[in-house]
């Protein structure tokens, strides 16, 4: 099996950059800070302390999607959950540094609170509110957005909590086409390396398997995905890596995905692509690759989740959090077609 | 106050008590971390699991721990892909416990409170305010 090495920022590195690409240097800091979920990566709310934090991968100019941003306390110690909360779009530029704020702005649309997978929640609660991280945790996620134009772009969220207006940015890049696998395009025809393969080491398959523990989740791992689409069989594949996740959603949604198997497993193929070969020599599965392929840029955002129909095409995706309604929406959906 | 409320507070004395100790024994801390609540709740979650409050080590994990954890090993991938991969799998390992079979949570909870500390310390954080030994 050939090995996929994943870009790495080597630290101390020096690299030499044109004068124009300093702004865009500036600016995918910025993006790279507010994408992910450090404490020190994501921008300090207006007011109250509110944080940001940009959860959406790959978006696409002219490309509507679903946008989603988590929002907790600078000292993560509490997040916002529950309601609805507002979402509106100023462009800051384009990657060379032109045209700052020479698009219009986008909505305010209504983002509302999308729970990660596994929590027995009251979604009937109007307000957005302040809660611990064990009673509830998810993203506001507004449907459809669309950004004509690639570059940088900044989210503004506005959310009334106990009585207080409560606003926050974070920035984000547009793209001008997609990095990973997009509606309506062929599912690749991957080959991963199935449960049980003995020149393939366990952990290579699950993150959570090891010489001691069996790959769990074995409906997930009985058959390759170029198989599963020559069934003629819609197909859900999720490329995650449960244990070596750098965000909390890939053992939720993973597990989301399991269910649905277990659920729909005699009627629709179910796949689970590990992403990792190799997590600490940063060697990719060559099958995940297929799927994701990081680059400094994208920071080979997962999980992912991709829905493709009997002929083999993408028909929907779902990027960092989808949650469990989504999921089987997204089942019965396929199911639906199939039947049809 | 209940017999089992006064033992609960007894309980929870303790653990304020040992963590106030255990901070002051190791080493400086900066104020400003940002890792320094995460690592108060890791131990703390620790030392309810070894008492058998199993239910507040996986509140106090959850509301403390567990995201900034997640970035604590993003930022030591960056440094140390082994330490990175140490200390996600013993994250997972203490969450599977938390979540089911919960026989060897304490192993598990000690197991991270060691590989936190090395992450904490190959990022040059403050170190974890409780040894691995006393967080167990």
């Amino acid at each position: 099996m050939s090995q996929v090495e994943a870009h790495e920022h080597r630290p101390g590195e020096v690299m030499r950059y044109s004068t124009p690409a300093w702004f865009a240097l500036l600016i995918i800091a910025a993006v790279t800070a507010a994408g992910c979920s450090r404490p020190d990566a994501s921008s300090e709310g207006d007011a109250g302390g509110l944080v940001a934090a940009v959860a959406s991968y790959d978006i696409v100019a002219g490309r509507p999607a679903r946008f989603i941003v988590g929002l907790y306390t600078a000292d993560q110690s509490q997040t916002l959950a529950y309601g609805t909360v507002s979402f509106s779009f100023t462009h800051l530029g384009d990657r060379d540094g032109s045209d700052a704020g020479g698009q219009p702005p986008v909505g305010p649309v209504d983002a509302v609170f999308l729970p990660i997978p596994g929590q027995d929640l009251d979604l009937g609660t109007s307000e957005p509110k302040m809660v611990a991280g064990s009673e509830a945790t998810g993203v506001y996620a507004a449907p459809d957005v669309e950004f004509e134009r690639a570059g940088f772009w900044e989210v503004t969220v506005i959310a009334n909590v106990d009585h207080r207006t409560e606003t926050t940015t974070g920035a984000f890049e547009v793209l001008a086409t997609s990095d990973v696998p997009d509606v309506g395009e062929l599912a690749p025809r991957t080959r991963q390396p199935l449960a049980g393969d003995p020149s393939v080491d366990p952990k290579a398959i699950d993150s959570r398997a090891d010489a001691n523990t069996p790959v769990p989740d074995p409906e997930l791992h009985d058959i390759t995905l170029a198989d599963a689409i020559a069934t003629a069989r819609p197909a859900m594949v999720v490329v995650s890596t449960p244990t070596f996740c750098v965000s909390r959603f890939c053992g939720p949604i993973t597990d989301s995905v399991h269910e649905l198997a277990l659920r729909y497993g005699d009627r629709m193929e179910f796949i689970h692509l590990e992403v990792w070969q190799d997590f600490e020599a940063n060697q990719l599965n060559p099958a995940a690759a297929e799927w994701i392929a990081p680059t400094p840029e994208t920071q080979g955002g997962e999980p992912w989740v991709f829905v493709i129909d009997a002929a083999g095409i993408i028909v929907q995706r779902f990027d960092n959090v989808a949650s469990e309604a989504e999921l089987l929406a997204a089942v019965e959906d396929s199911l639906g077609e199939a039947d049809s | 106050m209940s017999r089992r409320t006064g033992r609960g507070f007894s309980a929870w004395i303790a653990v304020v008590a040992l963590v106030s100790s255990t901070t002051a024994c190791r080493g400086e801390s900066n104020p400003d971390d940002p890792y320094l609540l995460a690592a108060s709740g890791l131990c703390e979650a620790s030392m309810r699991a070894d008492m058998g409050d199993l239910d507040g080590a996986g509140v106090e994990f959850y509301d403390t721990a567990h995201q900034p954890l997640h970035d604590l090993a993003a930022e030591v991938s960056d440094v140390d892909r082994a330490v990175a991969a140490r200390l996600l799998e013993a994250k997972e390992a203490v969450e599977y416990g938390l979540d089911g079979d919960q026989s060897e949570l304490g192993d598990a909870f000690q197991s991270l409170v060691s590989a936190a500390d090395q992450a904490l310390s190959a990022t040059g954080h403050s170190p974890m305010p409780c040894s691995p030994a006393e967080g167990s």
